[in-house]
């Protein structure tokens, strides 16, 4: 497994543990309530413990560093190696102007709008440019989203 | 006979079999766009067909997914990038015969034989479902709580770095299943106070997180990929070829419905162990395999599409997926008020003649669809991913405000966007989450209908041991637990490596 070691997987699979762990506090919490083995507490108790035993095994087992992952002792280069694996910059723009869209949405600018401006926007940053192209295919995607899921599959948009 | 009327079904009404042509048509444009999958597309159709009636609904899906497993053939061939997972092995043959100039008569045999073993799954789900159904109708609780184990953990094993990764994820499903007011005791579980919770998490707007968004953002990494174009011209393949592949498309079928039954092993699988075989018995190809043979496009080809009956198998008689794809469907048989299961054919066996008869639809479709226009289909698969993904991101935005028209399901869908673009970007297989979720629901009704039958938890897994229907599901399980072992690959590596050196 060592050599398909990925930028601080031992870091994402401990956080999933946490999650197991934070999870079967909880369903130990609910079990206690009524402590029999049909009872609502049951399934999680028993859900959370294959997370917790699991993660535990992959965390021990699965998780051995390469020696190229060793030589990033350094903090930095292991937050940056981190950061470029992750936190792509392409990725984190999209996903900043996706809550934008949301939070648009949330306060009524109204679905035309706030979508055109989202994909007119993130269009021409992943294409680097061709912003008269990038408009034509947010009219056409427009055109699609409004004249087929509003006028044929009648779906309320938000 | 009341079967063979409900299979007439769709001509009563034409708008299921335009619906069937335009999943298809659909379908293949968005299986040959690399990156669009088909669970991507039906988890982000099951919103949208939300308020429909269940046949139309239930039509475009079966269409869709036809086209897109066959979509996929197309830009492998063309670009040698696959569309869909199932077109994987398809490209290893598919773009050597583009190369050469050939691209036009691949297609075209891959579309015939496509339809063939499509039209073998359909034979054997008409076929095999009743039978299966029979035997379904026979389980406990019990049996169909071990089943649902079984689902998840093939659909986690295969195609994961390690079944553990699986095991943890599908167990993170049915979690996030159980989250909300519990149905008999009205006691909350994992709300943390939050009243939005108690209705628990919808698991469309799940799906449509973990599928598409997360999706979506993975491409955004491998925004470079530039296209190689291909000449595609003479699709329509002589009668000649197709008798000459024939044999081989029906043994890759047959292949391909069985891998496809199995619960988790989906046309991707089926694709790669068909291509294996072809490999391993075609004695003397034209050209080797891996520089252009077309049996290595035909027996792919024939089995990915043969697996879609295949997966449906299980799907309808047990309540348990085939693929994601079928996982997706599954989920969108329950909003329409179903029950996939053995009672689903005692109590709308219509519906299940409705299914067989849209997949020799969508084969038919897929015929006429895939050996015309080819030209308008290569300039369309052209289309960059920078302008594709955020049409997809936005589409997952109005799919997930359809489900109950509130703007919070888009916070969570973004939310699940994260936990999916995470998970794929470690390893951790997204769709038995999604499948947990799903089943979360059956899961806990069937322990806690077993363990109150049985009188007490010793009891009940002491059934286990005196039912032989338990016994062998349980059997299952462990063997697929114990193939994932390291001991067991190390006596498997150990074991090949000796027969390599005795031959």
């Amino acid at each position: 497994m060592s050599e398909n070691h990925k930028p601080s997987e031992k870091g994402f699979s401990a956080i999933l543990l946490i999650i197991g762990i934070l999870a079967l506090i909880e369903s130990v919490k609910m079990f206690k309530k009524e402590p029999t083995s049909s009872s609502f507490g049951a399934l999680p108790l028993f859900l959370s413990s294959i997370v917790v035993i699991f993660m535990l095994k992959i965390l021990i087992f699965e998780n051995k560093k390469s020696d190229q992952v060793k030589k990033l002792y350094n903090l930095k280069d292991l937050v940056d190696s981190v950061v470029r694996y992750i936190l792509h910059k392409d990725i984190v723009m999209v996903f900043l102007l996706l809550i934008v869209y949301c939070f648009m949405l949330v306060f009524g600018l109204g679905f035309e709008f706030s979508s055109t401006i989202f994909l007119i926007t993130s269009m021409t940053y992943l294409m680097k440019g061709q912003i008269i192209k990038n408009a034509i295919y947010t009219g056409l995607a427009m055109a699609f989203i409004l004249i087929v899921f509003k006028t044929i599959f009648q779906v309320i948009l938000p | 006979m009341n079967g063979l009327a409900y299979l007439f079904l769709p001509f009563q009404q034409p708008l299921l079999i335009v619906l069937v042509a335009i999943g298809v048509f659909a379908g293949i444009y968005i299986g040959a766009i690399p990156g669009l999958s088909g669970t991507m597309a039906v988890s982000l159709l099951v919103p949208f067909t939300f308020g429909w009636e269940t046949n139309p609904a239930i039509v475009l899906m079966i269409g869709i997914f036809s086209g897109v497993v066959y979509g996929g053939s197309r830009s492998a061939i063309l670009l040698n990038i696959p569309g869909a997972p199932a077109a994987v092995a398809t490209s290893f043959d598919g773009y050597p015969l583009a190369k050469k100039g050939l691209a036009g008569e691949a297609i075209g045999i891959a579309t015939v034989q496509s339809v063939f073993g499509g039209i073998i799954g359909v034979i054997a789900l008409a076929f095999f479902a009743p039978v299966v159904t029979k035997v379904a109708l026979k389980f406990a609780p019990r049996d169909y709580l071990l089943l649902s184990f079984m689902g998840m953990m093939l659909v986690g094993s295969l195609g994961s770095k390690s079944i553990s990764r699986g095991l943890v994820t599908a167990a993170m499903g049915v979690l996030l299943g159980t989250v909300g007011m519990d149905p008999i005791s009205a006691q909350h579980r994992f709300t943390f106070g939050n009243t939005y919770l108690l209705s628990g998490i919808d698991y469309v707007t799940a799906m449509i997180g973990l599928f598409g968004v997360s999706e979506a953002l993975v491409q955004i990494k491998d925004l470079s990929i530039e296209p190689v174009k291909q000449k595609a011209d003479r699709i329509v393949p002589s009668f000649s070829s197709i008798k000459k592949y024939l044999p081989l498309t029906i043994r890759s079928s047959i292949v391909g419905v069985i891998v496809g039954a199995l619960p988790g092993a989906g046309g991707d699988i089926a694709a790669l162990l068909t291509y294996d075989q072809a490999k391993r018995t075609v004695k003397n190809p034209e050209v080797p395999f891996g520089e252009g043979a077309v049996e290595g496009v035909v027996a792919p080809e024939s089995a990915n599409n043969a697996a879609i009956g295949g997966a449906f198998i299980p799907m309808l008689t047990m309540g348990i997926p085939g693929d994601s794809v079928t996982a997706v469907m599954l989920g969108a048989l329950f909003i329409h008020g179903l029950h996939p299961g053995p009672m689903l054919m005692v109590e709308t066996p219509h519906l299940f003649y409705l299914i067989v008869s849209s997949l020799a639809l969508s084969n038919i479709f897929l015929l006429i669809f895939g050996l015309t226009g080819i030209k308008v289909f290569t300039k369309l698969i052209e289309i960059p991913k920078g302008r594709l993904l955020p049409i997809i991101i936005m589409l997952s935005v109005v799919g997930s405000y359809a489900v109950n028209n509130n703007l919070y399901d888009v916070f969570w869908m973004v939310a699940f966007g994260i936990i999916g673009y995470l998970f794929k970007q470690y390893d951790y297989p997204v769709g038995p989450m999604v499948l947990g979720i799903i089943l979360a629901d059956i899961i806990e009704t069937n322990y806690r209908r077993s363990v109150i039958s049985a009188g007490s938890i010793l009891k009940f897994i002491g059934g286990i041991f005196t039912s032989p229907l338990s016994m062998f599901l349980l059997s299952i399980i462990i063997f697929s637990l114990l193939v994932q072992t390291e001991w067991y690959k190390r006596w498997r590596s150990k074991r090949d490596l000796k027969r390599y050196k005795q031959d």
